[in-house]
């Protein structure tokens, strides 16, 4: 009897565990793609597939930096805020001096100045990383309206849009920059012993320390690289809309948080992989698209996001 | 004094391979306070585990007030009437005394369950009075001293109605005059005929306190005494024993008279007093006290993980006051910690990326990437040396048994090709085999030169193996022992008395 009803479980865990790894999610990446087509003779279009790719970008870039940051057994909420004041920051430099290597830099190097404040205060202010960020989400956002007075700065060249609209033969600009990104961090985490670090750090931060590892430059560098990424997320946005909006990318750091435990990341550090924040990315990406080509109303988009999240957690509990 | 009111009979327990209780019969009488002393390890945690039922007995029964009853949940031993005080504080530091002591069993108002405070206050000072205590019952529990926080555990237990009360280790990290007051609410307790079970190291607390003493060994009950009838060197000789079956590895002569390790005054945080050892190149020395004596501060300090706040360390003809992990690990000292679990290994890492951890410059590639070529080979190479099972080096460590995880995590800092080894507890909660080859790896060690500083609470686990012996008591070096010759009850006479 006991052994009739272990066998069942191991099959029935089996199957979860296969669902709740990447090939779950491929498998319902998948399904979605063949149902919005059957629902809708225009998604499954060249231009609506590249479509999908430039708006998954920004968000995959962004959310390979919280991949970083789970891994490591922390978090940051302040990525939306981040994103759009480097925006600004952005946006200024280039209308003050017409200069986009100053521009890009500066921007760029704004966002790796609001990932070092937050680490300092998570590192040596030995505050949790969940507060800090938190409090520079109202930060960074603040800076942001006090700089600009609420108002968007428009009219930057039209050769900047490149980055965030244009495209290389079909592909877009944004979709290359995503797929270096990708690239980059996936030896990152897979084939160099920072990667190793991260990994060992965030399944165990005591016995890392007493493995002679310095915990604090990996959490240093794991939030500035964080600000980094969502900085350069911000600089497509900006660079996609010619203009740089103080509310750009509110709510990005629900999207991008999400991308990432769909993924396979959880929230207790140590686990998460580059490719499956990658799937998990695109999932949601297909869902918008697709929820948008059905005419669904933006107003319950959030919702069925808020599901589809629930759901994954919920099976990855069961397959343990 | 009346009949038993805590009877056991034939009390058996097993850990998958480990036999952690024996045939364990011991009555406890009603209105007595009984004494349970043994080494660590000896069973006493899983006999109180199995009394206030928190872990499932493997055979046996125990009967209460003359009736059998099943023990399975703590709830059940609770509401028989078992209550247990442990060496960590259970209060809500940021509740009040009263809010701690009617916690669970509030009076309460209605269906909403307002709370009765004017019946609470007077529930909780008439409890306070009746030890005459004078604690304030609307004072915080943070605000109280440690002393303070036991007794306000003992009088919530009494208002829980508790007949039998255990004190596991209970006078744990507190002041003399804490000790004393405590004692005598204990006594009074008596008088109110409850019944307490008292487990200690300190063998002085238990002819102060107790009427009766029982021994546990491997498990098993070696006597219960009357403590009248017994002395502190008599009861020292039964915790240890005298003729424990032990694994002898007789000790090497050490080669050379080289110093690996010269420790002077040395001070942290947590160690109370100064200490000053040297070990010897090839010399395994052995550091041993009851639980809290300070072995395991002297490692973290000697690996730079607590701060060294005075004395030095010199190792290598170099002196430092200072030091930090890091540091140490490029001097050649090695931490195998304490906690394998939560320090020891990376349980979701491969038994490979756990080895690399700590050889990361011999697996990289243009000092940046990592090969797994190299990786693998290295992996491979631990396994084989230190005979880890399984042989797949890409299985997480968490799938490995106890041993196996312990040899990961010394095998790690072995193939850095250490100068001195600091092991805590190497050998603490895996099964004799993986002792045996555990203890072998270790004298291998030496042989080649490595000076091994040997840490453990369990007395017997430093004989056969160390050159030189140090019992530690309350932070203090009580004595120092040759290793060949050593015997358990000098060193439980040391360590305990």
């Amino acid at each position: 009897m006991r052994n009739t009803l272990d066998t069942n479980q191991s099959w029935s865990s089996k199957i979860l565990e296969m669902l709740s790894g990447e090939l779950g999610l491929l498998i319902i990446l998948v399904l979605l793609v063949v149902g919005f087509t059957f629902a809708s003779e225009y998604f499954l279009t060249s231009r609506n597939l590249l479509n999908i790719t430039r708006q998954v970008s920004i968000n995959f870039i962004v959310a390979v930096g919280m991949t970083f940051l789970l891994l490591l057994g922390e978090i940051d909420l302040s990525v939306g805020s981040t994103a759009a004041l480097v925006g600004i920051v952005t946006a200024s430099i280039m209308t003050a001096t017409s200069s986009f290597t100053l521009a890009i830099l500066g921007g760029l190097s704004a966002g790796a100045v609001v990932g070092l404040i937050i680490s300092i205060g998570v590192v040596y202010g030995r505050v949790q990383s969940f507060i800090v960020t938190l409090a520079m989400m109202g930060i960074a956002r603040g800076v942001g309206y006090v700089w600009t007075h609420g108002y968007p700065i428009s009219g930057l060249p039209m050769r900047f849009g490149v980055l965030g609209a244009g495209y290389v033969g079909s592909i877009p600009v944004s979709s290359i920059v995503a797929l270096a990104v990708f690239a980059v961090a996936y030896v990152i985490l897979n084939k160099t012993k920072h990667g190793l670090y991260i990994r060992a750090i965030g399944s165990n931060p005591e016995a890392a320390r007493l493995s002679a590892i310095k915990i604090t430059r990996y959490r240093i560098t794991g939030f500035v690289a964080t600000g980094l990424l969502a900085g350069l997320g911000g600089l497509l946005i900006t660079s996609r809309l010619l203009s740089a909006q103080p509310t750009a990318a509110m709510g990005m750091e629900i999207d991008v948080i999400a991308a990432a435990i769909l993924g396979g990341a959880t929230l207790t550090g140590g686990i998460g992989t580059i490719h499956g924040t990658a799937l998990g990315a695109l999932i949601i990406g297909v869902i918008s698209n697709g929820l948008n080509l059905l005419g669904v109303s933006p107003f319950y988009q959030p919702i069925v996001k808020g599901l589809i999240i629930l759901f994954a957690i919920v099976v990855k509990q069961r397959s343990k | 004094m009346s009949g038993p009111v805590v009877v056991l009979g034939h009390i058996e327990k097993r850990y998958g391979g480990i036999q952690a209780l024996r045939d364990v019969s011991l009555s406890i009488r009603k209105g007595e306070i009984h004494a349970l002393v043994g080494e660590n390890g000896a069973g006493k945690s899983t006999l109180i585990k199995v009394l206030t039922g928190v872990v499932q007995r493997d055979g046996g029964r125990i009967l209460l007030d003359g009736q059998v009853c099943a023990l399975e949940s703590p709830v059940q031993a609770r509401a028989m009437g078992i209550s247990t005080i442990y060496q960590e504080v259970n209060l809500f530091p940021q509740l009040s005394v009263m809010q701690n002591l009617v916690f669970g069993h509030e009076p309460v108002r209605g269906k909403l369950g307002f709370l009765r405070v004017r019946e609470i206050r007077a529930m909780a000072t008439e409890l306070l009075n009746r030890f005459g205590l004078d604690i304030d019952p609307q004072a915080p529990i943070s605000g109280l001293g440690l002393g303070q926080k036991r007794i306000i555990e003992i009088l919530k237990a009494i208002s829980l109605d508790a007949r039998v009360l255990i004190m596991d280790e209970a006078t744990t990290g507190m002041s003399q005059a804490e000790i004393d007051t405590l004692f005598d609410i204990v006594r009074d307790l008596k008088n109110k005929h409850v019944t307490v079970l008292y487990v200690s190291h300190h063998l002085e607390e238990v002819f102060e306190l107790a009427d009766r003493v029982s021994v546990l060994r491997d498990g098993a009950l070696v006597q219960t005494l009357d403590i009248e009838q017994t002395s502190v060197e008599d009861l020292s000789r039964a915790i240890v024993g005298r003729d424990v079956e032990q694994v002898y590895i007789s000790a090497h002569d050490i080669s050379g008279d080289a110093v690996a390790l010269d420790v002077s005054e040395l001070q942290a945080p947590k160690m109370r007093e100064p200490i000053s050892f040297q070990v010897r190149e090839g010399e395994i020395l052995g550091i041993t006290g009851v639980i809290g004596s300070g072995k395991t501060e002297i490692g973290r300090a000697l690996f730079g993980v607590d701060p060294i706040t005075g004395g030095s360390i010199e190792i290598l003809g170099r002196m430092f006051t200072a030091l930090t992990p890091q540091k140490a690990r490029d001097l050649g000292i090695a931490l195998i910690p304490e906690e394998r679990k939560t320090q020891g290994v990376f349980s979701l890492l491969s038994i490979a990326n756990n080895i690399i951890m700590v050889n990361m410059k011999r697996v990289l590639s243009n000092k940046v990437f990592l090969s797994s070529q190299k990786r693998r080979k290295l992996g491979q190479e631990a396994i084989d040396l230190y005979q880890i099972s399984p042989k797949n080096c890409d299985i997480p460590v968490r799938n490995l048994s106890g041993g196996n995880q312990q040899k990961v995590a010394i095998a790690k800092w072995l193939m850095a090709k250490p100068k001195v080894i600091v092991l805590d507890e190497p050998t603490r909660g895996i099964d004799v085999g993986a002792k045996v080859e555990i203890r072998r790896l270790i004298i291998e060690q030496a042989k080649q030169g490595v000076g091994v500083v040997y840490l453990t609470s369990e007395f017997k686990e430093v004989l056969g193996i160390c050159h030189r012996i140090i019992v530690l008591k309350k932070g203090k070096i009580a004595g120092i022992l040759p290793g060949q010759d050593a015997k358990l009850d000098e060193i439980a006479a040391l360590a305990l008395g």
